[in-house]
């Protein structure tokens, strides 16, 4: 597992803090893994045999095999450990991050824009999905400001997002977004865009490898988290990135009709809600300019997946405060995508193998013949694949 | 420029939104809390114990500066993880499944 790359912006914490936080990482491989990979078995060799036993037939949906997991001791002892592992990678990082306050802020303030830019939007409303609840419970989410400039949570979610993957998105913690821009110059290498877009960008970790894959593009990225951004620029600037950030919602860019080559995101919908993600898809079509592509990397939907599949990946949406998150697997992108004024055969969806964890023949047979069929149900991280969907307008 | 103090900022613990309690008894999830918390601290222990022990055979003698500076390259932490990771396969290994099996 590689170490973290030290930006200038980074806190990471004393020696045992750094040794707490790489011990939580891997914790949570291990529950992942050792004790996530026995569910299913505990699922088959004695859940699924009981509830037959009792009802003399088989779980006939992902709520009655919810029920019955969430009654047996593996079931729960998994969970709990997964939900207290949730909260130990935030807590690793916590303290480092309050006693790098208040300078913390006042360096992020004292950036000079050399390369990119931030315009913030103090009056923006901020979507009641963010507000309701800590998104995989992180104290404060990505927009909470406890300070005049707060930069507190870009900082939090930097280093404890590095500890919740282990290391496995690569030292910039960048692995989709890396994926993404590879595959896209590989599978239509004709495509040039002058204006590339992304949505929901945090702070730039998925911003930047489109800069570097399309270095003659100008790079605009957007988020409603004024804190995220704060910090995503200063981390852009400190890894000499041009970028320029904008606090908007991506229900309402402020951005004109056809502005833009290609427009992307990184795992957002998910996070949002049933009425934000059409009228999301409908400021794509609007912004882009024809023959400009949307592309959106996004949980696998479940539509193929068996009931134990569902279970497994929808655990999220129950306990790690999640809300949208059942409801957006269970969505078919091409329709909503369609919906959203493109064409059907504009439409394009392709399951990636990831860039570092899997063979150079894998990836180009994803650009030769691309498929989804290889896509599997596995939460973020868990899998080697990307789903990625999209059209051409 | 008038520089003003500016207030320390403290980051809450808990999130915003429901803490799931998974079994009967809660205090089983509690219980749980003080496990897994207690197994990070251990395994801090023994990286410090492993500080100290590079750092002797390093140099010798050392200071608490030395181990506060210490910062392990890739291959110590490889080896850090490896160690992490057996650690972990003893310590959370679960009961083997007693269940019908057919
Ligand atoms: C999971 S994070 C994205 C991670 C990031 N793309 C990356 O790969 O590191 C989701 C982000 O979307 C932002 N977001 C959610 N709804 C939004 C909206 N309607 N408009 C703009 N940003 C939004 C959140 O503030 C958050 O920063």
């Amino acid at each position: 597992m590689p170490l973290q790359h030290e930006h200038d912006f980074l806190v990471t914490g004393s020696h045992d803090e750094m040794n707490r936080q790489h011990y939580v990482s891997r914790l949570r491989m291990h529950i992942l893994n050792q004790i996530g990979g026995g569910v299913r078995d505990v699922y088959e060799n004695r859940v699924k045999p009981a509830f037959e036993k009792d009802k003399g037939r088989i779980p006939k949906n992902e709520t009655e095999i919810h029920k019955a997991m969430m009654a047996d001791h593996y079931g729960r002892t998994w969970s709990t450990m997964m939900v207290n592992c949730q909260d130990m990678v935030w807590d690793s990082v916590r303290p480092a991050i309050e006693r790098a306050q208040p300078d913390l802020n006042d360096r992020v303030r004292g950036v000079n824009a050399r390369y990119g830019s931030v315009t913030l939007n103090p009056d923006i409303a901020m979507p009641r999905y963010l507000e309701a609840a800590d998104i995989h419970r992180m104290p404060g989410n990505y927009h909470t400001e406890r300070a005049v400039d707060d930069a507190t949570q870009g900082a939090l979610y930097d280093r404890g997002r590095f500890v919740y993957n282990g290391g496995a998105a690569g030292p910039f913690a960048d692995g989709i977004p890396r994926t993404m821009a590879a595959y896209i110059k590989a599978r239509w290498p004709e495509f040039k865009p002058k204006r590339i877009l992304e949505l929901g960008c945090t702070i730039g970790t998925s911003t930047v490898p489109f800069v570097d894959a399309f270095p003659d593009a100008e790079v605009h990225a957007i988020d409603v988290s004024a804190p995220s951004l704060r910090y995503g620029h200063a981390r852009a600037e400190a890894l000499a990135k041009p970028i320029h950030f904008h606090q908007m919602n991506a229900e309402d860019l402020d951005f004109e009709d056809g502005s833009f080559d290609l427009i992307y995101s990184c795992i957002i919908f998910h996070e949002t809600s049933r009425k934000a993600y059409p009228k999301i898809l409908e400021e794509c079509q609007r912004v882009l300019t024809s023959g400009g592509m949307m592309a959106h990397t996004e949980l696998t939907p479940v539509a193929n997946m068996s009931d134990f599949d569902a279970f497994y990946i929808d655990w999220d949406a129950y306990y790690n405060n999640e809300p949208f998150y059942k409801t957006y697997t269970s969505l078919d992108p091409q329709e909503w995508v369609t919906g959203a004024g493109f064409e059907q055969d504009k439409f394009f969806q392709v399951s990636i193998p990831d860039l570092d964890r899997s063979s150079s023949d894998a990836f180009a047979d994803s650009v030769s013949n691309p498929t989804v069929a290889d896509s599997k149900a596995a939460r973020v991280g868990e899998s080697a694949r990307w789903y990625t969907y999209g059209a051409w307008k | 420029m008038t520089q003003q103090a500016e207030p320390k900022i403290t980051l809450p613990r808990d999130a915003k939104g429901k803490r799931s309690v998974f079994f009967d008894d809660p205090a089983i999830d509690q219980i749980m809390t003080f496990i897994l918390e207690l197994s990070a601290e251990v395994s801090v222990v023994y990286d410090r114990m492993d500080t100290v022990e590079r750092l002797l055979d390093e140099k010798g003698t050392i200071s608490r500066d030395d181990i506060e500076a210490y910062r392990p390259n890739e291959d110590v932490e490889s080896a850090r993880n490896e160690r992490r990771e057996a650690y972990l396969k003893r310590v959370f290994r679960m009961h083997p499944e007693t269940g019908p099996k057919d």
